[in-house]
């Protein structure tokens, strides 16, 4: 089963009464939020309308709200080899 | 302390099941077996597991709910294992894969490394001292060797005295020779190791905060506090370090760090 990963590009002020509606259907509330929807005749007449404000990506399955999150986390870029603690042991231990 | 608790969970019962029973002499006369729980829990339990009727108090807690209520699913904690990594799904906060903490890697492959690479890696061993483009989440430090940095936020979980390793860096450099990843290199062509100093503060600073038409300020103070490290080791691997950790030499393709000469 596919999904829509929809992602909010611009913003939905001053846009008519129904495009707004729309969005908020579709669960889309503010600027660069992602929603995952399953393809269908409906979402897809959904995406039709505000299809000017919006992104949309075909994927496999709908991610959680966490892995969205964790995409966007970057690497720490280190870790710790070795703790003082444990340093001080080997050479008091020599 | 037994009794309560199965006090307890025969009310959670009962308040389900409530809403859901249409007549209202039902609830009521629920309600009136509540002072005899433990009967009431004993007879059932009986009409439940006809097999060990001798026992009937033994297992209590542990068998399955005897009214209609929602079943409790009680989610074990998440942790992460190496086996169900595949099927593993972050779900909250608190799930974050090990490729995302900072924790020593562990490597499946060796090390890929194309011929002109290997040809041109004894230039950029020879001359030190060494520079490197460390990123620590995402934001990128240059050092080399006996530096000094002010890191701007507390690194968590380290104290002073402990030997970090960088293993995220966009380049490794010399005078005149630089290596660039695309974007990052290769943990395993370098080695910068960092000794934690200390903690720094900065001086307290004072915010007053006013709101209109009142007479009263409010003064928010912050005194944030940032860990300092010294560089101990900057340090390219040379190509027979490579070879012994068993690196493999492929053929020159896009993708791969290279070896530039400054013009």
């Amino acid at each position: 089963m596919s999904y829509f990963r929809i992602t909010l590009l611009r913003s939905a002020i001053g846009l008519p009464r129904r495009s707004t509606d729309v969005l908020k259907a579709l669960g889309l509330k503010k600027r660069m939020s992602i929603v995952f929807h399953p393809v269908s005749p409906s979402i897809a007449g959904q995406i039709m309308k505000v299809k000017e404000i919006v992104s949309v990506q075909e994927v496999d399955r709908a991610l959680t709200k966490q892995e969205v999150r964790l995409e966007r986390k970057p690497d720490p870029g280190y870790y710790i080899e070795k703790s003082g603690v444990a340093e001080r042991n080997e050479l008091s231990g020599q | 302390m037994f009794s309560r608790s199965v006090l307890r969970s025969l009310a959670a019962d009962l308040r389900w099941s409530a809403p859901s029973s249409i007549s209202s002499a039902a609830p009521l006369q629920q309600r009136a077996c509540l002072h005899q729980t433990a009967l009431l829990r004993t007879s059932q339990q009986e009409t439940q597991t006809p097999y060990s009727p001798l026992s009937p108090e033994t297992p209590l807690s542990a068998t399955p709910r005897v009214q209609n209520s929602q079943p409790v699913a009680q989610n074990p904690p998440r942790v992460p294992s190496s086996d169900s990594a595949l099927s593993f799904v972050p779900q909250t906060r608190a799930d974050v894969p090990t490729a995302k903490q900072p924790v020593a890697p562990s490597f499946e492959s060796p090390i890929q490394v194309t011929k002109s690479l290997m040809s041109r890696l004894p230039h950029l061993v020879g001359q030190s001292p060494h520079y490197v483009v460390a990123e620590l989440h995402a934001r990128p430090y240059l050092l080399t060797e006996g530096d000094h940095i002010r890191l701007p936020f507390l690194m968590p979980k380290v104290k002073s005295g402990d030997i970090l390793r960088f293993n995220r860096a966009s380049a490794v450099g010399s005078r005149d020779f630089t290596m660039k990843g695309s974007p990052h290199l290769d943990e395993r062509l370098f080695e910068c190791r960092v000794r934690v100093t200390g903690v720094e503060s900065e001086p307290m600073r004072i915010k007053e905060k006013t709101k209109r038409r009142q007479r009263h300020t409010k003064q928010a103070r912050s005194k944030h506090r940032y860990t300092i490290m010294r560089v101990m080791e900057v340090r390219v691997k040379t190509p027979e370090e490579l070879l012994e950790e068993g690196a493999v030499v492929i053929e020159d393709s896009e993708d791969t760090p290279t070896i530039e000469a400054r013009q």
